[in-house]
């Protein structure tokens, strides 16, 4: 019992080191809004009626929050005194919309504002209703907003899930279509340099993962390979731009594609269910050492100066303010056309 | 369980027939079972004090539901709907969205003026005049304008029908292709399916 404790403390700490970002979010896809997040024909079933998502923010993305929603939402509750103070300064009656909220730790943190929170994880967004927030299961890269209604937008570490620079791209355009002119919208990414240099070592690059896979010794996962090869497909094609970047096999010096695991503590696993289903669907592993069920997130994260080239890239709207804050791009938009 | 017998739980009055008919979890029973015996030879003093597991939560039972309004649980606001549209790929015009009712319910919200005048010259008037009366509400005048402010019966009315009633279950239809966006416990799904985006 007191090991088990002991061994449960260090995973915590585990996960608070690999996860120093309070919130990330932005997951899952189209199925009934439904508290249970067991089956396991879930992952087929959802994904197949889904809009041209890539597999691999599907699988990696999407399938994952939904399978640790409630551990990770017991673990999201520090607030960022940027976002705080950006949410804090919202004039009275103002309408704020959380693209990719999560577990909802925003929504309502300025109490004289109306704020709507969505996420793709239908999981995730359960809990936020079950605290009484105002809230609907949504895409970030689709917002099923007005345009130019709502006072201000926000996307906190929403966009490092995207798998395409186009996608990213797409998000931004869309905080921007839905505020009013002279909103603001604040966009908060992963940063690549991380104040604490060594939690890159602890995440595994997308290039080695699949070089390994496709001719490292062992059976290869076939499903696994042939998703990241869709996923790179398309990144080629759709970032002409910054094809070098965005391209997983590239150098590993450079790359910007990481998987960051998430462990789940076996203890954790009973209560949310899934986990047996994805262990053996191959979206997660166990750890006995650990004693914890890996998964893996797929993230992009961005370099210096990448969030600012990124939203130059939409029109509409100007920066009027950036900074990095602990390991975080971060950038405020004001929308300049109506 | 009803509320009355929620309502003393615990309190070594309630009879033990009654508390253990309630149980449905043979865990549970056992469990309720030491702690009457505990009750009975006076180590305790109350029959359900050493419960392991913890009670029903309000939401299972139907009458409790009823309860959680006041308890501050948020269903889909008017606010919210007002500011929704459907986003399919060649929409012109999703906005607004019509709503088919299933469930609605009313919750009691804090009236906040100041509030209430900055969302005024937000709301389009009209599609919450639709919505409201498609809950059920039919107070709301056809126009309104910001002179209508300074009264206090419109303000409530306004209130009312912006904060307090919810939907709960039933969709949100797409006012061109007629698609339907399910809402269920208060939470609209607004995906899009494939050939939608």
């Amino acid at each position: 019992m007191i090991f088990a404790l002991r061994r449960f403390r260090r995973l915590r700490g585990l996960c608070t080191m690999t996860e120093q970002v309070p919130k990330d979010s932005i997951s899952h896809e189209d199925f009934p809004v439904l508290p249970q997040i067991t089956t396991k024909n879930r992952y087929t079933s959802s994904l197949s009626k889904v809009q041209a998502t890539p597999e691999i923010e599907k699988k990696y993305v999407h399938s994952v929050y939904d399978a640790i929603a409630p551990h990770f939402s017991s673990t999201r509750y520090a607030k960022w005194p940027k976002v705080q103070t950006f949410l804090n300064t919202l004039p009275t009656g103002s309408l704020v919309l959380d693209a990719g909220c999560g577990n909802g730790k925003y929504l309502g943190l300025n109490p004289n504002c109306y704020f709507i929170g969505c996420d793709i994880s239908a999981p995730l967004i359960n809990i936020c209703a079950d605290k009484g927030q105002e809230v609907l299961v949504a895409d970030a890269v689709n917002l099923p907003y007005r345009t130019s209604y709502s006072d201000a937008a926000i996307s906190i570490a929403v966009l490092h899930h995207l798998s395409t620079a186009s996608r990213r791209k797409e998000a931004v355009a869309e905080l921007i279509r839905v505020v009013k002119k002279g909103g603001l919208v604040l966009i908060t990414v992963w940063a690549r340099e991380q104040e604490d240099k060594s939690l890159i070592t602890k995440w595994t690059p997308l290039s080695s993962k699949y070089s390994e896979e496709w001719i490292g010794s062992g059976s290869p996962k076939t499903r696994r390979s042939s998703f990241s090869l869709e996923s790179i497909q398309e990144t080629e094609e759709n970032v002409s731009g910054e094809v070098l970047k965005d391209f997983p096999f590239a150098d590993e010096k450079i790359t910007q594609e990481y998987f960051v695991p998430w462990h789940l503590p076996y203890h954790r696993v009973e209560v949310s269910g899934a986990s047996a289903n994805a262990v053996e669907d191959g979206l997660a592993r166990k750890d006995d050492k650990k004693g914890a069920v890996v998964y893996d997130r797929y993230y992009h994260v961005f370099s210096e100066g990448e969030l600012e080239r990124l939203v130059s890239g939409v029109d509409g709207a100007v920066v009027v303010d950036k900074f990095y804050d602990k390991s975080n791009w971060c950038i405020i938009l004001e929308k300049t056309s109506s | 369980m009803d509320l009355k017998e929620e309502g003393r739980w615990g309190e070594p009055k309630g009879s033990s027939v009654s508390i253990l008919a309630r149980l449905e979890g043979t865990e549970e029973r056992s469990c309720c079972l030491f702690n009457i015996f505990l009750y009975l030879v006076g180590l305790s003093t109350s029959p359900s004090a050493f419960c392991l597991r913890r009670r029903p939560t309000p939401s299972q039972t139907p009458i409790a539901a009823a309860v959680q309004l006041h308890r501050g649980v948020v269903r889909m606001r008017l606010l919210t709907h007002n500011m929704l549209s459907s986003n399919i790929k060649g929409v012109t015009n999703g906005f607004p969205l019509l709503i088919e009712a299933v469930k609605v319910v009313e919750k009691e919200v804090d009236f906040n003026e100041d509030f209430l005048k900055n969302m005024f010259v937000k709301v389009e008037w009209k599609a919450l005049v639709e919505a409201s009366r498609t809950l059920g509400y039919t107070e709301l005048p056809e126009s309104a304008e910001a002179s209508m402010l300074d009264s206090d019966e419109f303000l409530r009315k306004f209130h009312h029908a912006l904060l307090e009633l919810h939907l709960e279950d039933g969709a949100l239809v797409c006012p061109e292709t007629g698609r339907k966006f399910p809402v269920s416990k208060g939470i609209p799904n607004m995906l899009l399916h494939e050939d939608e985006v």
